[in-house]
């Protein structure tokens, strides 16, 4: 297979690649471009480097001297997190005689005055091993801190035809801005390719893209990124993971592997 | 069991203001509130100035550089193989203040636009990185200098205003196409400018 020379107009494609700007044609054009020329990746992220620069040209304004005494207490006064997979811990909570808060039937569930116990329980009915968690949820602050989230919002997950045993979980926390997604099960996919998560807006037939993540060798995945594009977090009506070339522009084109229920 | 790990952890005095971003990135992670501190001092008037620029209110701004910092501290999902930190406090600046902007209801109605992908190619340190925070200005300033106005006009309302490129071409009164032109044309410009930096 002879690769073919770059076309002429391909650092314009890329430039409007990341600023967002690129025609439906002309992503197309992109995208097989990079199929053809993965290492044009990297200049990918040289241009959102630079653009990422812009701002060190505002006119500059010392933020008020309280502010960061603010932020470090605020660092200071937050509480060590409860050891959630402590054997000594789970499941009963003898000093503390809180009742245990009503759950509110909600089309997502909301996990709004629930504690770690819930979260804690949510992540083992996922199948994950709890060996496995006690051990990494020391070092899984940020996941852990995720299911903490007042506004936290899961999706159960479950595999197409082309994902048959796949299950898992997405927890989407708006306020952090944060996905975490669980799954098993699923196929593990030729190299280059990866395994992207789509947000279906209420009222739009558009699916925003919301990031891509890989599998372990044994099928599982456990991983938790940062979302700013706001319609994967605003109450999307169904979460979609299709697999990808791990290049692609964020358009869906693969097969579809899992989807929210409901 | 659960050995005190504290042995692992950098100790304060292994950090300082000379200490380089990920070095304070580890202590960050391992709970050290001094490491947050430097960073604050390094990075809150870049994040401070961009969040008042969009938003020319001081006391969102302060919401703002409040809330990027301890998303910094307590969620710590910098991952250094997806760009600079500046360039993920920058981000989360503009994008948490455009949301904010939007969310007044102010004048936006646009989903990101200068939000492309999810970097996926591990990048190594930079000369950029290397440099000071001031040396970085310096060389991004020079860099802007050498756009067209027209070039840096388009590039600055896509960034600080969130607005879509057909928003843009009725603002100024140019074409669509002309929009995408400069925009592209601009940021090609500035990369080639920082090519040894970036």
């Amino acid at each position: 297979m002879t690769r073919s020379a770059r076309p002429d107009n391909w650092q314009d494609l890329i430039a409007g690649y990341a600023l967002g700007n690129l025609s439906p044609e002309e992503a197309e054009a992109l995208q097989q471009l990079l199929s053809e020329h993965p290492e044009l990746t990297e200049e990918v992220n040289r241009l959102q480097e630079v653009l990422a620069l812009i701002p060190y040209d505002v006119p500059e304004h010392d933020p008020p001297a309280h502010l960061r005494e603010a932020i470090l207490a605020a660092a200071q006064a937050d509480e060590p997190l409860p050891r959630l997979f402590d054997p000594t811990h789970a499941g009963l909570r003898p000093d503390k005689s809180e009742p245990p808060q009503p759950i509110k039937p909600r089309p997502a569930i909301h996990w709004w005055g629930l504690g770690g116990a819930v979260a804690a329980a949510a992540l083992l009915a996922l199948g994950l091993e709890n060996q496995r968690l006690r051990q990494e949820v020391e070092t899984n602050r940020p996941i852990v801190a995720a299911l903490q989230q007042p506004d936290a919002r899961i999706y159960a997950l479950e595999g197409t035809e082309n994902a048959v045993g796949a299950s898992g979980s997405i927890v989407i926390t708006p306020q952090q801005q944060q996905v975490l997604v669980v799954a098993q099960n699923l196929p593990q996919l030729p190299q280059g390719q990866a395994y992207r998560l789509w947000a279906m807006p209420k009222n739009s037939k558009n699916p925003a893209y919301c990031g891509q993540f890989n599998t372990g060798t044994n099928g599982t995945v456990s991983t938790l990124w940062s979302i700013s594009e706001a319609r994967c977090q605003t109450a999307p009506s169904q979460l979609l993971i299709t697999a990808e070339s791990a290049t692609a522009p964020p358009v869906p084109q693969g097969e579809l592997v899992m989807k929210s229920r409901g | 069991m659960n050995p005190d790990s504290s042995a692992l952890r950098p100790t304060a005095a292994s950090i300082s203001s000379e200490s380089s971003d990920l070095e304070l990135l580890t202590a960050l992670a391992a709970g050290q509130v001094h490491a947050l501190g430097i960073l604050y001092d390094r990075y809150a008037k870049l994040v401070y100035s961009l969040a008042f620029k969009i938003l020319e209110n001081s006391e969102e701004a302060e919401d703002i550089t409040q809330d990027v910092f301890l998303t910094l501290w307590r969620r710590n999902t910098y991952n250094p193989s997806r760009g600079s930190l500046s360039s993920f406090l920058t981000t989360m600046t503009r994008s948490r203040a455009i949301d904010k902007l939007r969310s007044k209801g102010a004048r936006l109605r646009v989903i990101q636009r200068l939000q492309g992908i999810v970097r996926t190619e591990p990048s190594s340190t930079t000369p950029l990185e290397q440099a000071s925070v001031g040396e970085r200005a310096q060389l991004i300033r020079d860099a802007l200098a050498q756009l067209s106005e027209t070039e840096r006009q388009v590039l600055e309302i896509a960034y600080y205003e969130g607005l879509s490129q057909s928003e843009i071409a009725k603002r100024l009164n140019i074409p669509l196409g002309t929009v995408k032109t400069r925009s592209r044309q601009g940021l090609l410009k500035l990369r080639q400018t920082l090519q040894d930096y970036i």
